[in-house]
């Protein structure tokens, strides 16, 4: 469903990924794991089509309409359009735009790109107040800025709730875990694994091994200077918890 | 000192030196122009820019759109040209006049080797002349030229040549042409490329001589990826009728240069009643003219009875950086109108302004700055801030700030603010065991910080000194 | 060039026959002559010169005859060229007459070149007195009929509130022929003690006419005078405010939106005088650019001497949307008292970039996007109009800069 062959990807010149390749099928749950600049984060930005970051070589290609396509030909907002969502690590503030005319306007683009009826203000309220319960959050997120004032742990299940407005198909969870207590770890792990299904996909990008423990994973990669140096079953987390990462990179 | 009369507290450098000078009579010709190219034994080409700029200054009027009150100036009734009488520029110390280096030591600046301040290096001028450069040799080993332009202009007549009025042509304002016509001397500096000075260079400007202008005129030229910090003071007799300075200087920073040039400016201001003081009309600008090379201006303004002044950058090359820290105080009847213009021309270029203005009595402060973004400055930023205090009833704090954007991808940010020392806050400090004095001092330091740290350390000392002694007669 | 007045003297003329010239008005034209041209030689018209509006003779409007439909929500008074033309205002709270001049505020004319001009035509000053509270917003309605380059369009208001009357006043134009000329509008208010004034202008003039609003505001002991502005219309487009803070307890609060497209200029003036302690002022102005546009945004606080205790803040947002758009922005402050809280801030920007990846990473298309930042950041202006049927109409008013063919639809 989703395959990334030879991929090198940099910022301001400088190539940040070397050579990175990866295969992921509907229903699994990669985790990618790896130490403070091993260039996770600018996977991630590179997938959802980031304009700051180059690609150099490789391609990233995406199941659409049943025939693997090269999704870095696509701007962003095609890209998600046709099943990528990626969670950010820092959500932005968007000053202004109330939250649920954001996901509103966002839950139309795709639903216009698929030929399929917008919702109108008030079906796409109770549309999504469903999601809400469905995860166990309060409705008053839905009145407020997009981000503005939101908590560190609002804000990462803003993202969950956007997730489960638009059922992408490949979700990527940016350090998901990252300025979260236990209780919002576990708000937004119990969320990701509500939104799992035989359809969709995950990817996680983690610094920690806790994250694991919430939403367990099929695979591990253990990433390093731009590349996955090793892959493994969810046993290869267990062993950077007690090894640390200095073990596995030399 | 003790038994010092109370304007001697509040000015202490307003004693006068009684020394043989050299005087050009009254007026202003082109005459005295030619005398004065030729006392100086001046090349041709600085003689033809000193007529052409005096053409033109005969054509202009006075600038009037600053917030500054002044009666008229009557330019025929100054001398231009004041020198002490002993041949200038010496070549070693015993042969200035002692009584001279008097002054300077009594102004805190020793110039005899054995007293003279190690990290630095000061061109000292008096009146119209420099009287001697420390240090000269130390840093003619790097390639460094620092003394007076008088004497710069026959060692490297070409730079002077292709910089000189370079940055701020005769015909920029009234006073730079007035400059430009009959400048007396001022300061060359020459960083060779690649060099980083290995010390401050300081200039001390002491203007002594009656009914006379000082006009220096100030050169600093920094080659490809060099580095030099420049200092400069000022302080000036108390007398009863106005001085006139008006000043130029220019700064040109190649690729990967930089720049940074601090002023303590203390004039005469003048006294209570507004009796006196220096009319400081100075044009001061310097040009980012190669890529990634930064200008950064910093002054704290204490003196002078008027005060017109904004030390300019303008950004040609690309990522280059504009920088303007300043500390305006006025107090008594002082006028201060003073702030930059920052002009963004190169791409990914930079500027910051900050401006920190303090009134007291019943003085006027204005900080009057532009920050222009021409359409060919792609992501330019600006970020600028300008805070007023108020200290008493009668003084008057103005902020006039002109932002041009040409650029749709320019940031540029904006925000002032006043406050005030109050009588609350003393209180509270001293409720804590804290003294008037060192109250004054701990608010005035909080207010100035972002200034004063981008100062040498020890002239950031001696700038907040310079401040509690100008505010402990205002602050009640 | 030669003087201001030989641009006026047809018009005065064909007024003079009807309204024989008061002294005043022979004075005001006396000082005219005496004025230069306000190009940019002159601080205020240093972004603007005024003069090219102003070279050419004009020839005064006529009062034309047209339908007007009166909507039943408002208190309707319909200006057509400039003339008083009807009436509709079924309340004692309101009278409404037309006087020789406001002498109030002629003991006092305001420098401003506009207004000179604008009372150097004489004739006569439509005159509001709201006695008491109304609660029905009044409209003031203006509509400009087969204007031409040369026509003159002058109309001169003053309100007066008593004290503790409240009213809600909204201005707004139609114009039919839109070919231009000068719209060159008076507006007065003095507000009694205690009384407010809720005023929302729309400035939506024809696109190839030259418009100028002054706006003249005294405020007395407790009162309060609200004011949004939304400078959408014209070639050139001036709103010139004079808001005078004058006894303890007076409150200025100025909201303001300037939507500029195209070749147009929109220019924003506002000089707010706290003349007495414990007086408040707040301002907002936030301005979106496209096209070849250019806007001015000049705002000054002045606080006098014995003006202790007096809040004034000042903000100014811009958003420059095209690379050949021009802002020049200058927020002063002139300040005679220590015991004060002032400030003002300046923006000049872009649409955050970092914002728009994060909505296209949502599948809205870049268009879409930018079009829901863009709302947003003049939303802050629009969501603070309380009266939700005036919200509606300055929202379609400002529709066509800020619904650039996108989607997006806020309830």
């Amino acid at each position: 469903m989703f395959e990334i062959k030879n991929l090198h990807a940099g910022i301001d010149g400088k190539e940040v990924i070397k050579g990175l390749n990866l295969t992921v099928n509907p229903g699994e749950v990669h985790a990618i794991m790896g130490p403070n600049g091993s260039g996770k984060s600018t996977f991630s930005k590179v997938v959802a089509g980031h304009s700051d970051y180059e690609v150099s070589e490789g391609e990233v290609l995406l199941d659409i309409h049943f025939k693997m396509k090269n999704i870095l030909l696509l701007t962003p907002d095609e890209r998600a359009r046709n099943g990528i969502f990626l969670a950010f690590q820092y959500p932005t503030e968007v000053p202004g735009v109330n939250n649920l005319e954001f996901l509103r306007a966002s839950f139309n683009a795709t639903m216009r790109e698929q030929g399929i009826q917008e919702m109108d203000a008030s079906s796409f309220e109770a549309f999504v107040l469903k999601k809400i319960e469905f995860l166990g959050m309060k409705p008053d997120f839905l009145g407020r800025q997009v981000n503005v004032d939101f908590s560190g742990g609002e804000k990462k299940r803003n993202e969950v709730l956007q997730m489960a407005v638009l059922s992408p198909r490949l979700c990527i969870l940016d350090e998901i875990d990252s300025g979260l207590d236990v209780d919002s770890l576990k708000a937004v792990a119990d969320g990701v694994n509500r939104l799992r299904s035989r359809e969709n996909a995950f990817i996680l990008i983690t610094h920690y091994q806790r994250l694991l423990d919430y939403i367990v994973p099929d695979k591990v990669h253990i990433f390093n200077d731009g590349r996955i140096i090793k892959s493994g079953g969810k046993e290869l987390a267990k062993e950077v918890e007690t090894l640390g990462y200095d073990h596995l990179i030399h | 000192m003790s038994e010092a009369p109370l304007t001697n507290r509040e000015y202490k450098y307003g004693f006068y030196t009684d020394i043989e000078t050299e005087e050009f009579p009254k007026g202003l010709s082109e005459d005295i122009i030619r005398k004065i190219s030729a006392i100086k034994e001046e090349p041709d080409f600085i003689l033809d820019f000193r007529l052409k700029a005096f053409r033109h200054w005969i054509t202009l009027e006075e600038p009037q759109w600053a917030n500054v009150k002044y009666p008229k100036i009557d330019f025929q009734g100054l001398k231009y040209y004041s020198a002490p009488k002993k041949k200038p520029q010496l070549s070693s110390l015993e042969e200035v006049d002692p009584d001279i280096l008097e002054t300077f030591e009594r102004l805190g600046i020793p110039l005899s080797e054995q007293k003279r301040l190690s990290g630095v290096a000061v061109d000292a001028v008096f009146d119209s002349v420099s009287i001697m450069t420390t240090h000269k040799a130390d840093l003619a080993k790097f390639g460094i030229y620092f003394g007076s332009l008088s004497e710069g202009v026959k060692e490297f007549p070409d730079i002077v040549k292709k910089y000189l009025g370079s940055v701020v042509p005769y015909k920029d304002n009234f006073y730079a042409a007035l400059n430009s016509a009959v400048f007396s001397d001022g300061s060359l500096v020459y960083i060779p490329k690649g060099v980083r000075c290995p010390m401050d260079l300081s200039t001390y400007f002491r203007i002594n001589a009656r009914e006379t202008g000082q006009f220096e005129r100030t050169l600093i030229i920094a080659e490809e990826g060099s580095y030099v910090s420049y200092l400069e003071g000022c302080t000036a007799p108390m007398r009863d009728e106005n001085q006139l300075h008006a000043a130029v200087v220019e700064l040109i920073a190649l690729r990967d240069a930089e720049i940074k040039y601090s002023t303590v400016q203390n004039w005469y201001a003048g006294d209570k009643e507004g009796r006196g003081g220096v009319y400081n009309f100075v044009t001061k600008r310097g040009l980012c003219k190669g890529d990634h090379s930064k200008i950064s201006w910093t002054q704290v303004e204490t003196g002078s009875s008027v005060t017109w002044k904004y030390p300019s950058v303008i950004l040609q090359g690309d990522h280059s950086i504009g920088e303007f820290y300043s500390v305006a105080l006025t107090n008594f009847k002082m006028q201060a109108d003073t702030g930059t213009k920052m002009i963004h021309l190169g791409k990914n270029t930079t500027s910051k302004i900050v401006s920190k203005g303090i009134t007291c009595d019943e003085s006027i402060g204005t900080y009057r700055g532009q920050v222009r973004i021409a359409a060919s400055a792609e992501n330019a930023r600006n970020y600028t801030c300008c805070d007023s205090m108020l200290v008493g009833d009668t003084s008057i704090a103005c902020t006039v700030p002109y932002i041009e954007v040409k650029n749709k991808s320019a940031v540029v940010e904006h925000e002032a603010s006043t406050s005030k020392i109050s009588s609350d806050q003393i209180f509270y400090f001293k409720s804590r065991g804290i003294g008037e004095e060192e109250a004054i001092s701990l608010l005035l330091n909080g207010f100035c910080r972002d200034v004063f740290n981008t100062l040498p350390a020890e002239f950031a000392v001696e700038a907040v000194k310079l401040l509690e002694l100008k505010l402990e007669n205002s602050v009640g | 060039m030669g003087q201001i007045v030989e641009s006026f003297e047809k018009v005065w003329a064909e007024a003079d026959q009807l309204h024989p010239p008061k002294d005043f008005v022979r004075l005001i034209r006396k000082e005219l002559e005496s004025l230069p041209w306000p190009d940019r030689g002159h601080e205020d018209f240093k972004y603007t010169n005024l003069s090219k509006y102003l070279s050419s003779p004009f020839i005064s409007s006529k009062k034309e005859l047209f339908q007007i439909e009166n909507d039943n929500a408002y208190h309707t008074i319909t200006f057509i060229n400039g003339f008083l033309a009807s009436k509709n205002v079924d309340t004692k709270s309101i009278q409404i007459s037309e006087n020789e001049a406001n002498s109030h505020f002629l003991e006092k004319p305001s420098t401003q070149i506009m207004s000179l001009i604008n009372w150097a035509q004489g004739g006569k000053t439509v005159h509001i007195q709201v006695l008491s509270t109304c609660t029905k917003p009044l409209f003031i309605q203006y509509i400009h009929v087969g204007s031409d380059s040369q026509s003159l369009i002058q109309p001169r208001i003053s309100v007066a509130l008593s004290p503790h009357a409240k009213i809600t006043i909204l201005e707004d134009t139609l114009d039919m022929g839109g070919s231009g000329g000068l719209v060159n509008k008076l507006f007065m208010a003095t507000l009694a003690e205690g009384s407010e004034l809720n005023h929302y202008r729309i400035q939506n003039d024809g696109y190839k006419s030259t418009s100028n609003g002054s706006n003249q505001v005294e405020v007395h002991k407790d009162a309060n005078y609200n004011t949004w502005h939304f400078n959408l219309g014209a070639l050139l487009g001036r709103e010139v405010s004079q808001i005078r803070l004058l006894a303890e307890g007076a409150r200025a609060q100025l909201k303001g939106l300037y939507l500029s497209t195209e070749n147009r200029q929109l220019d924003q003036h506002i000089e707010v005088f706290h003349d007495s302690k414990n007086t408040y002022s707040k301002q907002h102005f936030k301005g979106i650019l496209r096209g070849k546009s250019k806007a001015v945004f000049n705002g000054r606080i002045y606080v006098a001497k014995d003006a202790s205790g007096v809040d004034a803040r000042q903000l100014n947002n811009n958003l420059l949307l095209s690379s050949e758009a021009e802002i020049d922005t200058k927020p002063e402050l002139i300040i005679e008292n220590s015991d004060v809280k002032c400030s003002h801030g300046a923006t000049v920007g872009q649409l955050n970039p970092d914002q728009i990846f994060y909505l296209m990473a949502r599948g809205i298309p870049a268009a879409e996007a930018e079009e829901i930042i863009c709302r947003a950041f003049a939303e802050e202006i629009l969501f603070s109009i309380e009266n939700l049927d005036i919200r509606k109409k300055v929202t379609g008013a400002c529709a066509h800069v800020l619904n650039q063919g996108g989607k997006y639809a806020p309830v």
